[in-house]
């Protein structure tokens, strides 16, 4: 495989849990994927483990042993459909939630020298600003962060946001509202996050699309499949399709 | 890993383990000979990138001990320190500085530089010595510590940002304090991913920060006025402002 090319790395957090991560960046890999590019999906949640579960894999190597034994994460690929393939993590090891520096920076390396070999890597961070997130946002290239229109995620999204521009210096930030009624509530919510964002830091994010709620989306969580796969149909696969078009453009 | 073995053990071969180490010490790397408990010398010797984890030191060591004594019995002999013997000069501290300032640059998490004063007009060798072995117990496997100067011990701290390490000095002025009797001093600098200054210029930042702490009351000081607040606590200002378009329709 080609090794030389240069992947866009996309980080994909929210702050606050059960805001659609997971499931977004499953749903954004396989859409990708239909558009032939070749896309490398790492959990990044690598203590607690969602994105095997979503797609009902058994797998039988997670990023514990590349950071633990060396083991080359190349072996521990898995092809979920054509030119899109998962890292998995662990699930329920304290440990990989608190990586050392030493053991970041040593899996970091890892996957710096397979990720040469893919169009697109999407990283699904854990929940909350441990460092694993701060680290892997500050890997990307591009950064997505998903909220929802509740108080909460807002307040989370905002302050995930913050860290990675006060301490990392990050500048750009493409948003996503997932579970809205109305394109019109994803707008309010939109304009209102962007609007405290630049009064307070400066900030000017992207709108990078909106998810509306949607059936379809519980039903392909419980049949462990992408619901862009299971529903192509569906309003929040066309959704999922639309921002996958953008981030192509 | 550089593993130099199958040599006879002459003078030549120690000259040679010299000449290694004397190489060695431009870079940062953590240098551990392997010998036998009962031998009288080195039979190889690991030079293992300093900032790998303990974890994958041993890994790499594993199969030099299966290679270097065949039996089991044998290898049960084979002694592996944790660390190199003796602290490091101050120019093998500086090349540290240097590059885990060029890994913040990488990697964006932020190092911190404690200097530790004993008592400077003691001129006491041994006391720095035990204060250094008194550190030593506190501080982890990837953290560098070194003479900097006559009364005085440099840590460095990679990945710590201030408050971890103002949580350090004050663990590391408790247990000096229990240990000797001497005046202990402490300063810190800290070095955040948004303004990699050049490794003298850290070392210098620190040392003013100690200088200040020689003068003023308290034993630990920071003060850097352009690091002072790295707190990303979202206000009640922001959360009123998050919260507004929720309450207009109400």
């Amino acid at each position: 495989m080609d090794n030389n090319q240069k992947p866009q790395i996309i980080c994909i957090s929210s702050g606050k849990g059960g805001v659609g991560k997971t499931s977004f960046t499953i749903n954004l890999a396989a859409a990708l994927s239909t558009k032939s590019r070749k896309v490398l999906l790492i959990d990044g949640d690598l203590g607690l483990a969602n994105v095997d579960v979503m797609l009902g894999l058994n797998v039988k190597h997670t990023l514990q042993e590349t950071v633990e034994e060396g083991r080359d994460p190349l072996e521990i690929l898995v092809e979920i459909m054509p030119g899109f393939f998962v890292l998995p993590a662990s699930s329920g090891v304290p440990e990989m939630a608190s990586l050392s520096y030493e053991e970041q920076a040593f899996l970091m390396d890892s996957l710096e020298q397979i990720i040469g070999n893919f169009d697109f890597v999407l990283v699904d961070t854990a929940a909350g600003v441990g460092e694993s997130v701060l680290w892997f946002n500050n890997w990307a290239g591009k950064n997505i962060t998903i909220l929802s229109p509740d108080p909460t995620a807002m307040t989370d999204a905002y302050a995930l946001i913050k860290i990675m521009n006060t301490r990392y210096n990050k500048k750009e930030f493409h948003l996503i509202i997932n579970n809205v009624k109305s394109k019109k509530e994803a707008q309010e919510v939109f304009v209102n996050m962007s609007t405290v964002l630049e009064n307070f830091l400066g900030v000017k994010p992207c709108y990078q699309g909106a998810i509306p709620q949607d059936s379809a989306v519980s039903m392909a969580v419980r049949k462990q499949k992408p619901f862009i796969i299971a529903q192509p149909k569906a309003r929040a696969s066309l959704a999922v399709m639309e921002i996958c078009n953008k981030i192509l453009s | 890993m550089v593993k130099v073995n199958k040599q006879p053990r002459t003078k030549n071969f120690c000259d040679f383990l010299q000449l290694i180490e004397e190489e060695a010490a431009r870079f940062s790397v953590e240098l551990i000979p392997i010998a036998e408990e009962t031998g009288t010398g080195p039979q190889a010797l690991l030079v293992l990138d300093s900032t790998l984890s303990a974890k994958r030191k041993g890994e790499l060591a594993k199969p030099l001990v299966t290679q270097t004594s065949p039996t089991t019995e044998r290898a049960q002999h084979i002694a592996l320190p944790a660390r190199a013997d003796a602290l490091a000069g101050a120019e093998f501290f500086k090349d540290c500085v240097h590059a885990e300032l060029a890994r913040v640059k990488k990697s964006r998490l932020p190092c911190s530089l404690l200097l530790i004063r004993i008592d400077e007009n003691n001129e006491d060798r041994g006391l720095l010595n035990k204060a250094a072995a008194t550190v030593e117990i506190a501080i982890e496997c990837n953290h560098h510590l070194a003479h900097f100067d006559h009364a005085t011990l440099a840590l460095l701290l990679p990945g710590l940002n201030r408050n971890r390490a103002l949580r350090q000095a004050c663990a590391i002025h408790q247990s000096l304090s229990a240990e000797i009797t001497a005046r202990v001093k402490i300063g810190l600098a800290v070095c955040m991913a948004r303004t990699v200054p050049a490794a003298e210029e850290f070392m210098e930042m620190a040392f003013n920060e100690l200088q200040k702490a020689e003068h003023e009351a308290g034993d630990i000081f920071y003060s850097s006025p352009n690091q002072d607040d790295d707190s990303c606590q979202v206000t009640a200002e922001e959360r009123a402002q998050l919260f507004s378009f929720l309450n207009r329709g109400k």
